[in-house]
């Protein structure tokens, strides 16, 4: 809850692996677009020598990215080990979605490319960008993304496996109260989550910048309603682009803190 | 039915100046309707009008200090620093002056570095003291997330001095609290209802066929 007027303040370590992606998925605001056929050159993932000699105090750090088309699994791993070796605090590392392509790509199943993050050091799987669990939504948005109960396996396997899965919600104008109630039952169902993500969709840079972000209320109202649904669980927000004000507003509807960049690296 | 918020668009010309060009031009752009606050003789016109000093027959648009207690004045739009809590002696001069004018309007500012949980206990405080009022919020100073929050607390209280560039806020807040939007003014004529914006479609993101994920293979 709001403390003297202030909202708690989570300083965040980002990792971006890269910025490619060939999903090309309508809400992204982030990849740049691999097209489907012949890949052509792509700019190498991060590298290690990327990473710097010292960051600012962070509680977090996430490593998040497209999906690469020239690195193997392997190679984030090691990713993952250097950091795990720089910090004690919890890594949240790349998402269902990341797994998924690594289990295609490298017919590899998804239990041992779990049990190898977690050797590494990771403590929690990220939630991905944009995962509606409501597959109209998917396919008509983003078709080459795994399919909901796909995303709600992997969840699953990853917390047998040790690594807690995070949720996102996603907060848009085109998903109605009706599809925001099937994902929010979807997603709470598991039980072994370990916080959620609550993301207002960013239109600008999108295929999809015809319409309005959401407003800061409709987002209130679904923090409100999850809280509702599980008084417990940790909800998390990105705090960019969110004044004072905002702050002081969502976390007195039950966001428990805000997650602020600290530093950002990447490729 | 849920009580509309209002766009008053309100046009300020300072002293010195011919306003009326300007002021038709304002009203013509938003169907006649609008609201002008002058510091000379109010323009003629369609409309409502308020002025920076008393002037017979007109509401006086007026900050809190300006009022003395051996003023005559008609109606007045009281603007006042976001009171800090009962007890201060801007609360006192406040009350005072509820008491002494005939007030058609609160209008509320926010002072810099106030903290909006200030800002609501004031306002909690002024809508049991002084109930019937119509408090006004003023929609520059407060800002957009700090307004978001005290309209879904108040709803009887409205936005002030929204700018036409701040529509598509006001249009999003009106959604996000299930109210229609009315533009209007304080001229007694009736509110007109502004529809909400269509909704664009999702587009269709085109679909190749795809057997497996586009990689290079040279490392499996």
């Amino acid at each position: 809850m709001a403390d003297g007027g202030h909202a708690r303040s989570i300083p965040v370590l980002k990792v971006t692996t890269t910025r490619a992606c060939w999903m090309g998925c309508a809400f992204c605001d982030f990849a740049t677009p691999v097209p489907l056929r012949n890949p052509g050159r792509v700019a190498a993932a991060i590298a290690p020598h990327q990473l710097p000699p010292s960051w600012p105090r962070e509680e977090l750090v996430k490593i998040r990215g497209g999906l690469t088309v020239t690195e193997p699994f392997g190679y984030f791993v090691n990713l993952v080990r250097r950091i795990r070796h720089r910090t004690a605090s919890p890594i949240q590392a790349f998402s269902a979605v990341e797994l998924d392509h690594h289990h295609r790509v490298e017919r590899r199943p998804v239990h041992e490319l779990l049990s190898l993050l977690r050797d590494a050091g990771a403590t929690n799987l990220g939630p991905g960008g944009g995962e509606w669990l409501i597959d109209p939504i998917r396919q008509q948005l983003s078709p080459y993304r795994l399919p909901a109960q796909r995303w709600l396996e992997i969840a699953v396997l990853a917390a047998d496996n040790g690594i807690s899965p995070a949720g996102l919600v996603g907060v848009a104008p085109f998903v109605d109260e009706e599809a925001m109630d099937t994902h929010l039952t979807a997603l709470l169902q598991i039980r072994q989550l370990a916080h959620v993500v609550v993301k207002p969709f960013r239109p600008a840079g999108t295929k999809l910048a015809m319409f309005a972000a959401p407003h800061l209320l409709t987002v209130a109202s679904i923090i409100e309603e999850i809280r509702r649904r599980r008084p417990s669980l940790p909800i998390y927000m990105s705090g960019t682009a969110i004044g004072e004000d905002g702050r002081w507003l969502l976390v007195n509807r039950g966001l428990t803190a805000f997650w602020d960049t600290v530093l950002e690296v990447g490729p | 039915m849920t009580q509309p918020l209002y766009w008053v668009p309100t046009l300020l010309l300072p002293a010195g100046q011919d306003g009326s060009w300007h002021a038709q031009r304002f009203l013509r752009w938003h169907g006649g309707r609008g609201h002008v606050v002058s510091g000379g003789p109010p323009p003629s016109g369609p409309g409502s009008r308020a002025t920076l000093v008393p002037q017979s027959g007109q509401v006086w648009h007026a900050a809190l200090e300006a009022l003395a207690p051996d003023l005559d004045s008609g109606p007045v739009d009281l603007c006042l620093p976001c009171p800090p809590a009962p007890g201060t002696e801007i609360w006192q001069d406040l009350t005072r002056a509820v008491r002494r004018y005939p007030l058609r309007r609160l209008i509320v500012k926010r002072p810099a570095m106030t903290p909006l949980c200030q800002i609501d206990d004031a306002l909690k405080g002024m809508t049991e003291a002084f109930a019937g009022a119509e408090i006004w919020l003023d929609w520059r100073t407060i800002g957009q997330e700090a307004i978001a929050y005290l309209a879904a607390k108040y709803p009887q209280v409205q936005l002030d001095n929204v700018p036409d560039d701040g529509l598509h806020q006001l249009i999003s807040l009106a959604a996000a609290l299930h109210r229609p939007l009315c533009l209007t003014d304080f001229s007694g004529r009736p509110p007109v209802e502004l529809p909400a914006p269509a909704q664009p479609a999702l587009p269709r993101i085109p679909v190749a066929p795809l057997h497996h994920a586009p990689v290079k293979h040279q490392w499996l």
